[in-house]
Protein backbone atom coordinates (compact mmCIF):
# COMPACT_ATOMS: atom_id res chain seq x y z
CA UNK A 1 0.00 0.00 0.00
CA UNK A 2 2.92 2.38 0.61
CA UNK A 3 3.88 2.18 -3.05
CA UNK A 4 0.29 2.83 -4.14
CA UNK A 5 0.14 5.88 -1.89
CA UNK A 6 3.50 7.11 -3.15
CA UNK A 7 2.03 7.15 -6.65
CA UNK A 8 -1.15 8.85 -5.41
CA UNK A 9 0.63 11.51 -3.38
CA UNK A 10 3.37 12.37 -5.90
CA UNK A 11 0.71 12.69 -8.64
CA UNK A 12 -1.52 14.83 -6.45
CA UNK A 13 1.49 16.97 -5.49
CA UNK A 14 1.83 18.14 -9.11
CA UNK A 15 -1.58 19.79 -8.72
CA UNK A 16 -1.63 20.78 -5.06
CA UNK A 17 2.01 21.53 -4.29
CA UNK A 18 3.46 22.61 -7.61
CA UNK A 19 0.53 24.34 -9.31
CA UNK A 20 -1.50 25.35 -6.23
CA UNK A 21 -4.67 23.62 -7.42
CA UNK A 22 -6.35 22.13 -4.38
CA UNK A 23 -8.27 19.21 -5.86
CA UNK A 24 -10.77 17.14 -3.90
CA UNK A 25 -11.42 14.91 -6.91
CA UNK A 26 -8.34 12.69 -6.79
CA UNK A 27 -10.18 9.67 -5.35
CA UNK A 28 -12.58 9.87 -8.30
CA UNK A 29 -9.69 9.31 -10.73
CA UNK A 30 -8.35 6.58 -8.45
CA UNK A 31 -11.75 4.87 -8.70
CA UNK A 32 -12.03 5.38 -12.45
CA UNK A 33 -8.57 3.77 -12.77
CA UNK A 34 -9.55 0.81 -10.58
CA UNK A 35 -12.84 0.15 -12.43
CA UNK A 36 -11.14 0.57 -15.82
CA UNK A 37 -8.54 -1.98 -14.66
CA UNK A 38 -11.35 -4.44 -13.97
CA UNK A 39 -12.69 -3.83 -17.48
CA UNK A 40 -9.25 -4.27 -19.05
CA UNK A 41 -8.32 -7.38 -17.06
CA UNK A 42 -11.65 -9.24 -16.81
CA UNK A 43 -13.41 -8.32 -20.05
CA UNK A 44 -10.67 -7.34 -22.52
CA UNK A 45 -8.21 -9.83 -20.92
CA UNK A 46 -5.32 -7.42 -21.38
CA UNK A 47 -1.92 -8.34 -19.94
CA UNK A 48 -0.30 -5.97 -17.41
CA UNK A 49 1.45 -3.37 -19.57
CA UNK A 50 -1.46 -2.80 -22.00
CA UNK A 51 -3.76 -2.57 -18.95
CA UNK A 52 -1.55 0.13 -17.40
CA UNK A 53 -1.40 2.08 -20.68
CA UNK A 54 -5.14 1.69 -21.33
CA UNK A 55 -6.14 2.78 -17.84
CA UNK A 56 -3.65 5.63 -17.72
CA UNK A 57 -4.81 6.95 -21.10
CA UNK A 58 -8.52 6.79 -20.33
CA UNK A 59 -8.17 8.21 -16.82
CA UNK A 60 -6.25 11.13 -18.33
CA UNK A 61 -8.97 11.61 -20.94
CA UNK A 62 -11.69 11.44 -18.29
CA UNK A 63 -9.93 14.24 -16.43
CA UNK A 64 -10.56 16.56 -19.39
CA UNK A 65 -14.29 16.54 -18.51
CA UNK A 66 -13.51 18.27 -15.25
CA UNK A 67 -10.27 20.02 -16.23
CA UNK A 68 -11.52 22.39 -18.93
CA UNK A 69 -14.64 23.73 -17.24
CA UNK A 70 -13.22 23.89 -13.71
CA UNK A 71 -9.74 25.21 -14.43
CA UNK A 72 -11.18 28.53 -15.53
CA UNK A 73 -12.46 28.83 -11.98
CA UNK A 74 -10.21 30.17 -9.26
CA UNK A 75 -9.58 29.45 -5.60
CA UNK A 76 -12.56 28.17 -3.62
CA UNK A 77 -14.72 27.79 -6.74
CA UNK A 78 -12.20 25.37 -8.23
CA UNK A 79 -12.11 23.32 -5.01
CA UNK A 80 -15.92 23.13 -5.01
CA UNK A 81 -15.96 22.06 -8.67
CA UNK A 82 -13.56 19.17 -7.94
CA UNK A 83 -15.67 18.24 -4.92
CA UNK A 84 -18.71 18.14 -7.21
CA UNK A 85 -16.83 15.88 -9.63
CA UNK A 86 -15.82 13.57 -6.79
CA UNK A 87 -19.43 13.27 -5.61
CA UNK A 88 -20.72 12.66 -9.16
CA UNK A 89 -18.21 9.88 -9.86
CA UNK A 90 -18.89 8.24 -6.49
CA UNK A 91 -22.66 8.38 -7.09
CA UNK A 92 -22.24 6.81 -10.54
CA UNK A 93 -19.99 4.04 -9.19
CA UNK A 94 -22.48 3.39 -6.39
CA UNK A 95 -25.70 3.46 -8.40
CA UNK A 96 -24.83 2.17 -11.87
CA UNK A 97 -25.26 -1.36 -10.62
CA UNK A 98 -25.44 -3.00 -14.08
CA UNK A 99 -21.88 -1.92 -14.81
CA UNK A 100 -20.14 -1.46 -11.45
CA UNK A 101 -22.28 -3.82 -9.30
CA UNK A 102 -22.73 -0.77 -7.06
CA UNK A 103 -22.42 -1.45 -3.33
CA UNK A 104 -21.90 -5.19 -3.91
CA UNK A 105 -18.51 -4.43 -5.41
CA UNK A 106 -16.53 -6.51 -7.86
CA UNK A 107 -14.79 -9.57 -6.40
CA UNK A 108 -12.28 -11.94 -7.97
CA UNK A 109 -10.20 -9.40 -9.86
CA UNK A 110 -7.44 -11.50 -11.43
CA UNK A 111 -3.76 -10.88 -10.95
CA UNK A 112 -2.30 -9.20 -14.03
CA UNK A 113 -0.03 -11.19 -16.34
CA UNK A 114 3.34 -9.78 -17.30
CA UNK A 115 3.81 -10.16 -21.07
CA UNK A 116 0.81 -12.49 -20.96
CA UNK A 117 2.96 -15.20 -19.32
CA UNK A 118 3.91 -14.55 -15.68
CA UNK A 119 1.08 -13.91 -13.27
CA UNK A 120 1.93 -11.21 -10.74
CA UNK A 121 0.43 -12.95 -7.76
CA UNK A 122 1.50 -13.12 -4.13
CA UNK A 123 3.08 -10.53 -1.89
CA UNK A 124 6.66 -10.53 -3.21
CA UNK A 125 5.92 -10.29 -6.97
CA UNK A 126 3.35 -7.58 -6.25
CA UNK A 127 5.81 -5.73 -4.03
CA UNK A 128 8.38 -5.81 -6.86
CA UNK A 129 5.84 -4.63 -9.43
CA UNK A 130 4.46 -1.82 -7.24
CA UNK A 131 7.98 -0.72 -6.27
CA UNK A 132 9.04 -0.53 -9.91
CA UNK A 133 5.97 1.56 -10.76
CA UNK A 134 6.37 3.80 -7.71
CA UNK A 135 10.07 4.40 -8.46
CA UNK A 136 9.24 5.13 -12.11
CA UNK A 137 6.52 7.58 -11.04
CA UNK A 138 8.83 9.34 -8.58
CA UNK A 139 11.58 9.54 -11.24
CA UNK A 140 9.24 11.03 -13.87
CA UNK A 141 7.69 13.55 -11.49
CA UNK A 142 11.13 14.54 -10.19
CA UNK A 143 12.16 15.40 -13.74
CA UNK A 144 8.87 17.10 -14.48
CA UNK A 145 9.00 19.35 -11.41
CA UNK A 146 12.57 20.44 -12.19
CA UNK A 147 11.93 20.92 -15.90
CA UNK A 148 10.89 24.15 -17.68
CA UNK A 149 7.33 22.77 -17.60
CA UNK A 150 7.50 22.45 -13.82
CA UNK A 151 8.90 25.96 -13.59
CA UNK A 152 5.85 27.35 -15.41
CA UNK A 153 3.59 25.46 -13.00
CA UNK A 154 5.49 26.95 -10.05
CA UNK A 155 5.10 30.36 -11.69
CA UNK A 156 1.34 29.78 -11.85
CA UNK A 157 1.40 28.85 -8.16
CA UNK A 158 3.04 32.17 -7.30
CA UNK A 159 1.40 34.57 -9.73
CA UNK A 160 -0.99 33.56 -12.51
CA UNK A 161 -1.35 37.07 -13.90
CA UNK A 162 2.39 37.44 -14.31
CA UNK A 163 2.64 34.10 -16.12
CA UNK A 164 -0.10 35.24 -18.56
CA UNK A 165 1.72 38.48 -19.30
CA UNK A 166 4.89 36.49 -20.05
CA UNK A 167 3.07 34.75 -22.90
CA UNK A 168 2.11 31.46 -21.27
CA UNK A 169 -1.44 30.12 -21.57
CA UNK A 170 -2.19 29.40 -17.91
CA UNK A 171 -5.28 27.26 -18.60
CA UNK A 172 -3.35 25.03 -21.01
CA UNK A 173 -0.61 24.39 -18.43
CA UNK A 174 -3.15 23.64 -15.72
CA UNK A 175 -4.92 21.17 -18.00
CA UNK A 176 -1.60 19.42 -18.65
CA UNK A 177 -0.93 19.20 -14.92
CA UNK A 178 -4.40 17.76 -14.38
CA UNK A 179 -4.12 15.24 -17.22
CA UNK A 180 -0.66 13.99 -16.18
CA UNK A 181 -1.64 13.74 -12.53
CA UNK A 182 -4.84 11.82 -13.36
CA UNK A 183 -3.01 9.42 -15.67
CA UNK A 184 -0.67 8.33 -12.88
CA UNK A 185 -3.49 8.14 -10.35
CA UNK A 186 -5.15 5.71 -12.78
CA UNK A 187 -2.03 3.52 -12.48
CA UNK A 188 -2.45 3.53 -8.70
CA UNK A 189 -6.04 2.39 -9.32
CA UNK A 190 -4.80 -0.61 -11.33
CA UNK A 191 -2.39 -1.57 -8.56
CA UNK A 192 -5.07 -1.25 -5.89
CA UNK A 193 -7.67 -3.29 -7.81
CA UNK A 194 -5.21 -6.11 -8.49
CA UNK A 195 -3.70 -6.00 -4.97
CA UNK A 196 -6.97 -6.33 -3.03
CA UNK A 197 -8.75 -8.28 -5.85
CA UNK A 198 -12.06 -6.72 -4.75
CA UNK A 199 -13.24 -3.17 -5.22
CA UNK A 200 -16.36 -1.27 -4.25
CA UNK A 201 -17.20 2.45 -4.40
CA UNK A 202 -16.46 3.12 -0.72
CA UNK A 203 -12.73 2.83 -1.44
CA UNK A 204 -13.00 5.91 -3.69
CA UNK A 205 -15.19 8.29 -1.72
CA UNK A 206 -14.56 11.77 -0.37
CA UNK A 207 -12.81 10.37 2.72
CA UNK A 208 -10.25 8.76 0.43
CA UNK A 209 -9.77 12.04 -1.48
CA UNK A 210 -9.06 13.83 1.80
CA UNK A 211 -6.77 11.00 2.87
CA UNK A 212 -4.69 11.42 -0.31
CA UNK A 213 -4.59 15.17 0.22
CA UNK A 214 -3.54 14.63 3.84
CA UNK A 215 -0.55 12.56 2.69
CA UNK A 216 0.63 15.46 0.51
CA UNK A 217 -0.02 18.16 3.10
CA UNK A 218 1.58 16.31 6.01
CA UNK A 219 4.61 14.99 4.13
CA UNK A 220 5.07 18.28 2.36
CA UNK A 221 4.34 19.67 -1.06
CA UNK A 222 6.19 21.28 -3.94
CA UNK A 223 9.03 18.75 -4.12
CA UNK A 224 9.18 14.94 -4.34
CA UNK A 225 10.51 13.86 -0.96
CA UNK A 226 7.61 15.48 0.92
CA UNK A 227 4.81 13.50 -0.79
CA UNK A 228 6.85 10.29 -0.51
CA UNK A 229 7.29 10.84 3.24
CA UNK A 230 3.58 11.67 3.53
CA UNK A 231 2.60 8.44 1.76
CA UNK A 232 4.77 6.39 4.11
CA UNK A 233 3.38 8.27 7.10
CA UNK A 234 -0.34 7.81 6.32
CA UNK A 235 0.09 4.11 5.61
CA UNK A 236 2.43 3.29 8.49
CA UNK A 237 0.67 5.29 11.23
CA UNK A 238 -2.45 3.05 11.39
CA UNK A 239 -0.20 -0.02 11.53
CA UNK A 240 1.74 1.52 14.41
CA UNK A 241 -1.51 2.20 16.28
CA UNK A 242 -2.46 -1.43 15.81
CA UNK A 243 1.05 -2.43 16.92
CA UNK A 244 0.63 -0.61 20.24
CA UNK A 245 -2.43 -2.74 20.88
CA UNK A 246 -5.19 -0.30 20.00
CA UNK A 247 -8.36 -2.05 18.83
CA UNK A 248 -9.19 -1.56 15.13
CA UNK A 249 -12.32 0.56 15.67
CA UNK A 250 -10.50 2.88 18.08
CA UNK A 251 -7.37 3.00 15.89
CA UNK A 252 -9.40 4.19 12.88
CA UNK A 253 -10.85 7.12 14.86
CA UNK A 254 -7.52 7.85 16.52
CA UNK A 255 -5.86 7.97 13.10
CA UNK A 256 -8.31 10.66 11.94
CA UNK A 257 -7.76 12.68 15.12
CA UNK A 258 -3.97 12.44 14.83
CA UNK A 259 -4.04 13.47 11.15
CA UNK A 260 -6.37 16.36 11.97
CA UNK A 261 -4.16 17.58 14.80
CA UNK A 262 -1.00 17.32 12.72
CA UNK A 263 -2.64 19.28 9.90
CA UNK A 264 -3.75 22.07 12.27
CA UNK A 265 -0.26 22.36 13.78
CA UNK A 266 1.47 22.20 10.40
CA UNK A 267 -0.73 24.83 8.78
CA UNK A 268 0.17 27.10 11.69
CA UNK A 269 3.93 26.55 11.90
CA UNK A 270 5.03 24.88 8.67
CA UNK A 271 2.43 25.23 5.90
CA UNK A 272 4.69 23.50 3.35
CA UNK A 273 4.58 20.25 5.36
CA UNK A 274 7.18 18.17 7.20
CA UNK A 275 9.61 17.78 4.30
CA UNK A 276 8.12 19.94 1.58
CA UNK A 277 9.64 22.79 -0.37
CA UNK A 278 10.02 25.79 1.91
CA UNK A 279 7.81 28.62 0.75
CA UNK A 280 7.45 32.29 1.43
CA UNK A 281 3.82 32.72 2.40
CA UNK B 1 -1.68 51.62 -45.77
CA UNK B 2 -0.24 55.13 -45.38
CA UNK B 3 3.33 55.75 -44.18
CA UNK B 4 2.03 57.29 -40.96
CA UNK B 5 0.01 54.13 -40.22
CA UNK B 6 3.08 51.97 -40.85
CA UNK B 7 4.91 53.83 -38.13
CA UNK B 8 2.17 53.38 -35.54
CA UNK B 9 2.71 50.38 -33.25
CA UNK B 10 -0.23 50.88 -30.90
CA UNK B 11 -3.44 52.67 -31.45
CA UNK B 12 -6.19 53.08 -28.86
CA UNK B 13 -9.54 54.05 -30.32
CA UNK B 14 -12.22 55.51 -28.05
CA UNK B 15 -11.42 53.31 -25.05
CA UNK B 16 -13.93 53.58 -22.21
CA UNK B 17 -14.34 51.48 -19.09
CA UNK B 18 -16.35 51.87 -15.94
CA UNK B 19 -16.57 49.88 -12.73
CA UNK B 20 -19.86 49.33 -11.02
CA UNK B 21 -20.82 48.33 -7.51
CA UNK B 22 -24.13 47.23 -6.00
CA UNK B 23 -25.29 48.76 -2.74
CA UNK B 24 -28.41 49.13 -0.65
CA UNK B 25 -29.99 52.43 0.37
CA UNK B 26 -33.28 52.75 2.21
CA UNK B 27 -33.94 49.07 1.50
CA UNK B 28 -33.55 49.55 -2.25
CA UNK B 29 -30.89 47.74 -4.27
CA UNK B 30 -28.98 50.27 -6.33
CA UNK B 31 -26.04 50.09 -8.73
CA UNK B 32 -23.44 52.78 -8.89
CA UNK B 33 -21.25 53.04 -11.95
CA UNK B 34 -18.02 55.00 -12.02
CA UNK B 35 -16.33 55.79 -15.31
CA UNK B 36 -12.59 55.13 -15.03
CA UNK B 37 -11.57 55.86 -18.62
CA UNK B 38 -13.62 57.94 -21.01
CA UNK B 39 -13.11 57.91 -24.74
CA UNK B 40 -9.33 57.52 -24.73
CA UNK B 41 -7.73 57.67 -28.16
CA UNK B 42 -4.01 57.82 -28.76
CA UNK B 43 -1.25 56.49 -31.00
CA UNK B 44 2.24 55.32 -30.13
CA UNK B 45 4.90 55.30 -32.84
CA UNK B 46 7.57 52.69 -33.35
CA UNK B 47 10.58 53.26 -31.12
CA UNK B 48 8.91 56.15 -29.31
CA UNK B 49 9.20 56.69 -25.55
CA UNK B 50 5.98 58.05 -24.11
CA UNK B 51 5.28 58.88 -20.48
CA UNK B 52 1.80 58.64 -19.01
CA UNK B 53 1.27 61.01 -16.11
CA UNK B 54 -1.68 61.88 -13.91
CA UNK B 55 -2.88 61.86 -10.34
CA UNK B 56 -3.71 58.81 -8.26
CA UNK B 57 -6.88 57.10 -9.46
CA UNK B 58 -6.80 58.83 -12.82
CA UNK B 59 -6.93 55.49 -14.67
CA UNK B 60 -3.30 55.06 -15.75
CA UNK B 61 -2.87 51.47 -14.54
CA UNK B 62 -6.33 50.56 -15.84
CA UNK B 63 -5.24 51.77 -19.27
CA UNK B 64 -2.14 49.55 -19.05
CA UNK B 65 -4.31 46.60 -17.99
CA UNK B 66 -6.48 47.12 -21.07
CA UNK B 67 -3.45 47.28 -23.38
CA UNK B 68 -1.92 44.12 -21.88
CA UNK B 69 -5.22 42.21 -22.02
CA UNK B 70 -5.92 41.92 -18.31
CA UNK B 71 -9.12 43.98 -18.59
CA UNK B 72 -11.67 44.31 -21.37
CA UNK B 73 -12.81 47.81 -22.26
CA UNK B 74 -16.55 48.50 -22.30
CA UNK B 75 -16.09 50.30 -25.58
CA UNK B 76 -13.30 50.97 -28.04
CA UNK B 77 -10.54 49.10 -29.80
CA UNK B 78 -6.92 48.25 -29.17
CA UNK B 79 -4.98 48.10 -32.44
CA UNK B 80 -1.43 46.67 -32.28
CA UNK B 81 0.69 46.59 -35.44
CA UNK B 82 -2.49 46.93 -37.53
CA UNK B 83 -4.23 44.00 -35.78
CA UNK B 84 -7.35 44.50 -33.72
CA UNK B 85 -6.24 42.77 -30.49
CA UNK B 86 -9.18 43.91 -28.35
CA UNK B 87 -10.37 40.30 -27.91
CA UNK B 88 -6.90 38.76 -27.50
CA UNK B 89 -6.00 37.22 -24.15
CA UNK B 90 -2.97 38.52 -22.21
CA UNK B 91 -0.71 35.60 -23.15
CA UNK B 92 -1.38 36.09 -26.87
CA UNK B 93 -0.58 39.78 -26.60
CA UNK B 94 2.69 38.97 -24.81
CA UNK B 95 3.60 36.48 -27.54
CA UNK B 96 2.87 39.21 -30.08
CA UNK B 97 5.45 41.43 -28.35
CA UNK B 98 3.78 43.43 -25.59
CA UNK B 99 5.81 43.30 -22.35
CA UNK B 100 4.74 44.57 -18.94
CA UNK B 101 6.33 45.68 -15.68
CA UNK B 102 3.75 45.89 -12.90
CA UNK B 103 3.58 48.58 -10.26
CA UNK B 104 3.38 46.01 -7.45
CA UNK B 105 6.12 43.43 -7.86
CA UNK B 106 4.59 40.52 -9.75
CA UNK B 107 7.72 38.41 -9.45
CA UNK B 108 7.64 34.70 -8.66
CA UNK B 109 8.50 34.61 -4.97
CA UNK B 110 9.18 30.91 -4.52
CA UNK B 111 11.53 30.27 -7.37
CA UNK B 112 15.08 31.58 -7.69
CA UNK B 113 16.23 34.76 -9.40
CA UNK B 114 17.64 32.65 -12.25
CA UNK B 115 14.38 30.73 -12.61
CA UNK B 116 12.49 34.03 -12.72
CA UNK B 117 14.72 35.15 -15.56
CA UNK B 118 14.35 31.88 -17.49
CA UNK B 119 10.57 31.84 -17.06
CA UNK B 120 10.50 35.31 -18.58
CA UNK B 121 12.28 34.20 -21.72
CA UNK B 122 10.34 34.44 -24.94
CA UNK B 123 11.94 31.11 -25.91
CA UNK B 124 9.24 28.74 -24.65
CA UNK B 125 10.67 25.57 -26.21
CA UNK B 126 10.98 22.76 -23.65
CA UNK B 127 7.99 23.89 -21.63
CA UNK B 128 5.80 21.28 -23.30
CA UNK B 129 5.70 18.41 -20.77
CA UNK B 130 6.64 15.66 -23.22
CA UNK B 131 9.72 17.55 -24.39
CA UNK B 132 10.57 18.11 -20.72
CA UNK B 133 10.27 14.37 -20.06
CA UNK B 134 11.26 12.52 -23.19
CA UNK B 135 13.62 14.90 -24.97
CA UNK B 136 15.74 15.81 -22.02
CA UNK B 137 18.87 16.54 -24.08
CA UNK B 138 16.99 19.11 -26.15
CA UNK B 139 15.33 20.52 -23.07
CA UNK B 140 18.68 20.82 -21.25
CA UNK B 141 20.38 22.45 -24.25
CA UNK B 142 17.68 25.11 -24.54
CA UNK B 143 17.73 25.64 -20.81
CA UNK B 144 21.48 26.29 -20.94
CA UNK B 145 20.93 28.86 -23.69
CA UNK B 146 18.30 30.59 -21.56
CA UNK B 147 20.59 30.60 -18.51
CA UNK B 148 23.48 31.94 -20.59
CA UNK B 149 21.29 34.77 -21.85
CA UNK B 150 20.10 35.52 -18.31
CA UNK B 151 23.67 35.63 -16.97
CA UNK B 152 24.67 37.90 -19.84
CA UNK B 153 21.78 40.28 -19.14
CA UNK B 154 22.41 40.37 -15.38
CA UNK B 155 26.16 40.95 -15.89
CA UNK B 156 25.56 43.74 -18.38
CA UNK B 157 22.85 45.46 -16.40
CA UNK B 158 24.80 45.58 -13.17
CA UNK B 159 28.27 46.15 -14.56
CA UNK B 160 30.45 47.92 -12.00
CA UNK B 161 28.05 47.42 -9.08
CA UNK B 162 29.38 45.81 -5.90
CA UNK B 163 26.57 43.39 -5.23
CA UNK B 164 24.27 42.42 -8.05
CA UNK B 165 21.35 40.13 -8.80
CA UNK B 166 23.86 37.86 -10.52
CA UNK B 167 25.43 37.17 -7.13
CA UNK B 168 21.96 36.26 -5.85
CA UNK B 169 20.88 34.21 -8.83
CA UNK B 170 20.27 31.10 -6.73
CA UNK B 171 18.38 32.93 -4.01
CA UNK B 172 14.58 32.76 -3.83
CA UNK B 173 13.19 35.91 -5.42
CA UNK B 174 10.89 36.39 -2.43
CA UNK B 175 13.95 36.86 -0.21
CA UNK B 176 15.14 39.92 -2.14
CA UNK B 177 14.57 43.44 -0.87
CA UNK B 178 11.77 45.52 -2.41
CA UNK B 179 14.23 47.48 -4.56
CA UNK B 180 15.94 44.30 -5.76
CA UNK B 181 12.56 42.89 -6.73
CA UNK B 182 11.97 46.00 -8.86
CA UNK B 183 15.36 45.45 -10.49
CA UNK B 184 14.50 41.81 -11.15
CA UNK B 185 11.17 42.83 -12.65
CA UNK B 186 12.97 45.13 -15.06
CA UNK B 187 15.72 42.59 -15.80
CA UNK B 188 13.02 40.10 -16.79
CA UNK B 189 11.88 42.50 -19.53
CA UNK B 190 15.27 41.98 -21.21
CA UNK B 191 14.63 38.22 -21.46
CA UNK B 192 11.66 38.77 -23.76
CA UNK B 193 11.57 39.87 -27.37
CA UNK B 194 9.20 42.79 -27.06
CA UNK B 195 8.27 45.55 -29.47
CA UNK B 196 6.23 47.47 -26.93
CA UNK B 197 7.00 47.60 -23.21
CA UNK B 198 4.61 48.98 -20.59
CA UNK B 199 6.37 50.11 -17.43
CA UNK B 200 4.16 50.96 -14.48
CA UNK B 201 6.10 53.29 -12.19
CA UNK B 202 9.47 51.55 -12.47
CA UNK B 203 11.15 53.63 -9.78
CA UNK B 204 8.26 53.88 -7.31
CA UNK B 205 8.96 53.00 -3.68
CA UNK B 206 12.72 52.48 -3.97
CA UNK B 207 15.55 54.39 -2.32
CA UNK B 208 17.67 57.06 -4.01
CA UNK B 209 20.57 54.72 -4.71
CA UNK B 210 18.39 52.24 -6.52
CA UNK B 211 16.41 54.87 -8.45
CA UNK B 212 19.51 55.64 -10.47
CA UNK B 213 20.05 51.94 -11.09
CA UNK B 214 16.48 51.53 -12.28
CA UNK B 215 16.60 54.62 -14.46
CA UNK B 216 19.81 53.34 -16.05
CA UNK B 217 18.05 50.05 -16.80
CA UNK B 218 15.09 51.83 -18.41
CA UNK B 219 17.53 53.84 -20.50
CA UNK B 220 19.12 50.57 -21.61
CA UNK B 221 15.71 49.32 -22.77
CA UNK B 222 15.33 52.50 -24.82
CA UNK B 223 18.51 51.63 -26.69
CA UNK B 224 16.91 48.40 -27.96
CA UNK B 225 14.63 50.37 -30.30
CA UNK B 226 11.62 49.21 -28.33
CA UNK B 227 8.56 51.41 -27.93
CA UNK B 228 8.19 52.31 -24.27
CA UNK B 229 4.99 53.51 -22.66
CA UNK B 230 5.61 54.26 -19.02
CA UNK B 231 3.88 55.65 -15.97
CA UNK B 232 6.17 57.78 -13.84
CA UNK B 233 5.96 60.59 -11.31
CA UNK B 234 9.67 61.47 -11.32
CA UNK B 235 9.56 64.52 -13.61
CA UNK B 236 13.28 64.85 -14.27
CA UNK B 237 13.45 61.22 -15.33
CA UNK B 238 10.48 61.74 -17.69
CA UNK B 239 12.15 64.81 -19.15
CA UNK B 240 15.41 62.86 -19.60
CA UNK B 241 14.02 59.99 -21.61
CA UNK B 242 10.49 60.65 -22.89
CA UNK B 243 9.67 61.95 -26.35
CA UNK B 244 6.11 62.81 -25.40
CA UNK B 245 4.08 63.07 -22.22
CA UNK B 246 0.39 62.21 -22.04
CA UNK B 247 -1.48 63.70 -19.10
CA UNK B 248 -4.59 61.93 -17.96
CA UNK B 249 -7.14 63.51 -15.64
CA UNK B 250 -10.41 62.04 -14.42
CA UNK B 251 -10.19 59.27 -17.02
CA UNK B 252 -9.72 61.60 -19.99
CA UNK B 253 -6.63 62.70 -21.86
CA UNK B 254 -6.00 66.21 -20.63
CA UNK B 255 -3.04 66.96 -22.90
CA UNK B 256 -0.31 65.43 -25.01
CA UNK B 257 2.93 67.39 -24.90
CA UNK B 258 6.54 67.16 -25.95
CA UNK B 259 8.55 66.18 -22.87
CA UNK B 260 10.83 69.23 -23.03
CA UNK B 261 8.02 71.45 -21.80
CA UNK B 262 8.21 69.83 -18.35
CA UNK B 263 9.63 72.37 -15.93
Amino acid sequence: MINIYIILSTSTNLLVGVTNLLSLGQAAFYGIGAYLAVYALMILHFPLIPTLLFVSLFTSLSSLFIAYPSLRLKGDYFVLATLGFQLIVYTILYNWVDVTRGPYGIPGIPAPKLLGLFEVTGIIPFLILSTILAVLTVYLFLHLIHSPFGRVLKGIRDDEVSVETLGRDVTKFKVWAFVISSGFIGIAGVLYATYVSYIDPTSFNLDEAIYILTAVLIGGSGNIKGPVLGAVFVVVLPELLRFVGMPDNVAANMRQIIFGLILIVLMRVRPWGLWGEKRIV
Amino acid sequence: MSDSNKNIILSLENISISFSRDYKKDGKELTESKAILKDISLNLNNGEIVALMGGNGSGKTTLFNIISGLMDPDEGKVIYINNDITDWKADRRAKAGIGRLFQDNHIFQNITVMENMCLSSSNRVGEFPFISLFQQDKSRRIEKEREKKAVGILSELFEGNHETLLDKKNKLAGELSYGEKRLLGLARIFMGEYDLVLLDEPSAGVNEALIKNIQDMVKKITKKNVTIFFIEHEQQFVKDIADRVIYIKNGRIASIEKSDIII
